[in-house]
Order: C-alpha cells, then structure tokens, then sequence
C-alpha cells in the first residue's frame, strides 16, 4: 500500500509540475511506442549521456582557409552525443523553459519559422515524431538547450572530428561505402517527415546521423567567411570584411565538405531550417 | 481496520476514507504541500516594485522582443568595471566589434565612429554611446583597451569592453556579425550598428563610408 501510495505521490508531483505532458503523449503516439533513444528527465537536466562517445584527440583540415591559417588544426578530446536532439528532447527544455514556446520567443532570437513543423506551443503533432531530430531550431535555441544540458555545441572543428571516421575506417577518406552513403543523401531531398534518430549507420567513433539525416549548427557557424573575401575578384566589395580575398581550399575533391562549409556561410543564428538541428558536446578537460 | 481509516480534523468530527479516497487524500496532501512550498518561495522572491515606479523610470519596463538588452551576456570596461548592454538602455548607440591590434579595418571604423560623434550636434553627442567591444579578449586585456582609448583620444561617451568568448560570439551572431581568429588576427564583418533607445538594432552599415549622413539621420530618428 505504501507504494501505491508513493506511486500516486510522484505522479501527482509530476502534474503539479508537467501537466502539460499528458497533451504531448496525446497527440504524439510515437511516445508511447518509440522511446526516444536518449533518457531524460523532463525538467531536470541530466549529466552526460552514459552512450556519448569520447572522440580522441585528433585534428582537423579545414576545407576552406586563409593563407594564415593553419593545414592542420589539433582538436583536444571531447564527448559529443550519439546523436542529434529530439523533438522529445527538445520539448522537454521547452516546458521547463516557456521563453522558449513558439507563442513567446522572441523574434531576435527565433525567426517566425521556429519549430514550424510542431502542432503548438507544447504539442509535436503528426509532423514532429517524438524520436525524430528536431529542426527549424534557432542557433541561440539550439545554444541555450544544449546549455540547460550542462553542454555546448560542437565547434566547427569538434563536428569535422567526430564526422572525420567512416562506418569500418578511422579515416572517412579510405571508406568508399561511406562515401557512397555521404553522395546517395546528399542527392536526396529532405523528407517531409524525419526519420527517428538513430536510423544511421554507425560510425568508426561510434557516433551517429552526422551524416544521412538532418544538417547539424556548431558553436562558430559564423566563421565560415565565404560570403565576401572568397569571391573578391567577381566585383563584390572588398571593404565588407577585413582579411579580403584571404579563402581558398585545401582539397577540391571533398565535396560534402564543401557543401557544410557553404550551408554554414549562408546561416544567420536566428534562422530556424527545415533539415537544420543538432547535437551536445561536452568538454573533457577544462584548460 | 485495514481497508478503513479515521481523521480527526480540528473541527473535532470523525470522518471515515476508504482505501481509494485515502490514496486521493495522499495525493492532496501532496499537492498542499506543493501549493505551500511554491508560496513560501514566492515569498522568498524580491517584491516587485509597484507599477507607478516602473511608469516613473523607462527603464524599469519591460524589454521589448527586439531589444538586444535581452541578451544575458556580460562585459569589462577599460576601467575594469563591469558592463551589461542594458546599462544603455534610454539612449542611442553607435555599436561596433574591433581588437585592438587590427591594422587594417578596425582603426577606418573607429575614425567612422568619431567622424559621427563630431557630426552630431553637441547636445545629441552627449546623449549617445559609442561602444567598442573586443573580438580578442585574449589579448585585449583591460590595460589594453585602455591604452587603445588614449591613443585614439576617445572621450568617456566611448565605451571599450572585453568579455568571454562566449559573450562576444552571442553578440556577434545577434548583430550578423561573422568574424574567425587567423593566428594574432581576426578576419571579420566591417559592420557598424546603430541601436535605438530600447536596445533595438535600427540601422547597420556594411564596409566603409565617406558619407556618414545616413548614420546621422538614422541616430536622430533612432527613437
């Protein structure tokens, strides 16, 4: 009887301070049949998944660099998740944190297509599958989840690192299956409606859907200067940026690379994508 | 007895519960403690101040949606003294992203800059901040920024501020600011921003003017 009554207790408890939960599971039948690949505890932050992957130390060549930067750039051991966020996941941060709801973000941080593809302020809907990533999230939404999570998102460098493995090879550049996996998506449309996360294969450093379902934002998007000193010599103002003329590319062949580096030239932090999500990191060592 | 309970309450009536509503009894005393958790920190919480004083001091008010004021981001003065945005909250401002040891772009700016402080007549300069803050907290260190504000005889309407990596990158992506270090230097958007008196972005001017008409026109309607 005492844990009866301790199971109506917490339940009570979890009304009084998530009612609004019982809408989500509602109006989202995935809920009850697909939980989302990462636990959490809706309101309280958890710590580090128990499932994120360590990326060793390693280094990453950028695509595209000035003539002052470096061919190499050493990247210190981090974890970063397994996978992207969710719409549960993300729902979960919206209810703890009502600045956030669609109804009330402000449009400097949020542009007027944020969360487009839910129902409402705390409901999914049929187009938001609890277990798919969660899209058309800001950079400073995205930003501020992954700091209620006790994380950051990747740098720019962090993501090329964990995305640098294949699925057999440690070195994506030796892996034609996965080259082929990069290509076929790449010359796909978005779907209308996502996959859950997790459908991915895999990779070498055992982590998943960086490639194949949704672009990722990073912490530094915004240095990817390719918008006016790359292309100096077509006439476009030199006097828009400083280090004009100063971009030019490390290896021609790598094409997705190309793609990501020109996606995130094109994003402002407030713009909210239809195929646009992403993912924690979290710091291993602190300086 | 088992299944049957009994509650005296102060009224000194005898009431029996059964085994279900004693469960729901459970619940509701779960939810008066809650109740009387939530008052007592709300009354732990500073009182509001009343709505005539916020009516008094515009800067009480409520920020608007657009006003960069939001922004919870923190910064140094050159006089080591803390600096939050919404400090400018009730006057214009003329706003750029620079580090010191530029050679290139930052100082044209900041002679923009001044060029606009000069334009503006005297009493209209003196209710507008102009306010520069570092790309390079590393190496713009207080003493950094101060020396920069006597070399470039910036007087105390100019603001010169460092802060985290972090804070500088919220408020660059909020301004459209692109920037990337390269080694000492920093590539970057040549960007000044007029805010208006809420903290609202009213007007950005991309590269380099010889005119600066359109930056005086836009201060004087930057309501």
């Amino acid at each position: 009887m005492r844990l009866g009554l301790l199971a109506v207790s917490v339940f009570s408890l979890h009304v009084a301070i998530f009612g609004a939960t019982g809408r989500i599971t509602a109006s989202s039948p995935a809920v009850a049949t697909t939980p989302p690949p990462h636990s959490f505890a809706p309101g309280a932050p958890a710590g580090i998944p128990d499932d994120a992957p360590v990326i060793p130390a390693g280094e990453y060549r950028p695509i595209l660099r000035g003539p002052k930067d470096a061919d190499v750039t050493a990247v210190a051991p981090f974890r970063i998740a397994r996978r992207p966020v969710t719409n549960i996941e993300f729902l979960a941060f919206v209810l703890a944190n009502p600045q956030w709801r669609k109804s009330r973000v402000s449009p400097l941080f949020a542009e007027s297509d944020y969360l487009a593809h839910w129902k409402g302020d705390t409901v999914l809907g049929p187009n938001a599958p609890a277990a798919s990533p969660v899209v058309y999230v800001s950079w400073f939404a995205a930003r501020a989840y992954t700091k209620w999570k006790g994380g950051r998102l990747p740098s720019t460098a962090e993501w090329e690192r964990a995305d640098s493995a294949g699925f057999s090879q440690l070195d994506s550049t030796k892996d034609k299956a996965f080259a082929d996996y990069v290509s076929d998506w790449l010359g796909h449309p978005t779907p209308a409606i996502l996959p859950a996360v997790g459908s991915t294969p895999t990779n070498a450093l055992g982590v998943q859907d960086l490639q194949g379902l949704i672009w990722e934002w990073v912490e530094d998007f915004n240095s990817s200067l390719v918008t006016g000193e790359s292309r100096a010599d077509n006439g476009l103002d030199r006097n828009l940026f400083c280090g004009a003329g100063s971009v030019g590319s490390a290896d021609r062949s790598n094409y997705p690379a190309f793609m990501r580096a020109a996606f995130r030239s094109s994003l402002k932090a407030n713009y909210c994508v239809k195929n646009l999500g992403f993912r924690c990191a979290w710091t291993l060592y602190s300086k | 007895m088992d299944s049957v309970f009994k509650v005296t309450l102060h009224g000194g009536f005898r009431i029996k519960r059964t085994r279900g509503l004693r469960l729901a009894l459970g619940h509701g005393l779960l939810l008066l403690v809650l109740t009387c958790a939530t008052a007592f920190a709300d009354g732990l919480k500073p009182t509001p101040p009343p709505p005539s004083s916020a009516a008094a001091d515009p800067t009480a008010a409520p920020l608007s949606s657009k006003s960069i004021y939001q922004l919870d981001v923190s910064f140094t003065t050159d006089e080591g003294r803390p600096f939050s945005l919404r400090e400018l909250r009730g006057e214009p401002v003329v706003l750029t992203l620079f580090y010191t040891s530029c050679q290139a772009a930052c100082p044209r700016m900041v002679e923009e800059m001044q060029r606009i402080e000069a334009a503006l007549p005297e009493k209209a300069a003196q209710h507008t901040h102009f306010v520069l803050i570092t790309f390079d907290p590393e190496t713009d260190t207080v003493a950094a920024l101060k020396a920069y504000r006597t070399a470039r005889r910036l007087d105390a309407r100019w603001i010169l501020a460092r802060g985290s990596t972090e804070d500088v990158r919220m408020l660059a992506m909020t301004l459209g600011i692109q920037y990337k270090q390269e080694g000492a230097m920093f590539a970057h958007s040549n960007l000044i921003s007029i805010l208006n008196r809420e903290g609202e972005l009213s007007f950005q001017h991309s590269g380099f003017s010889e005119k600066i008409d359109e930056f005086l026109s836009a201060l004087q309607s930057a309501k």
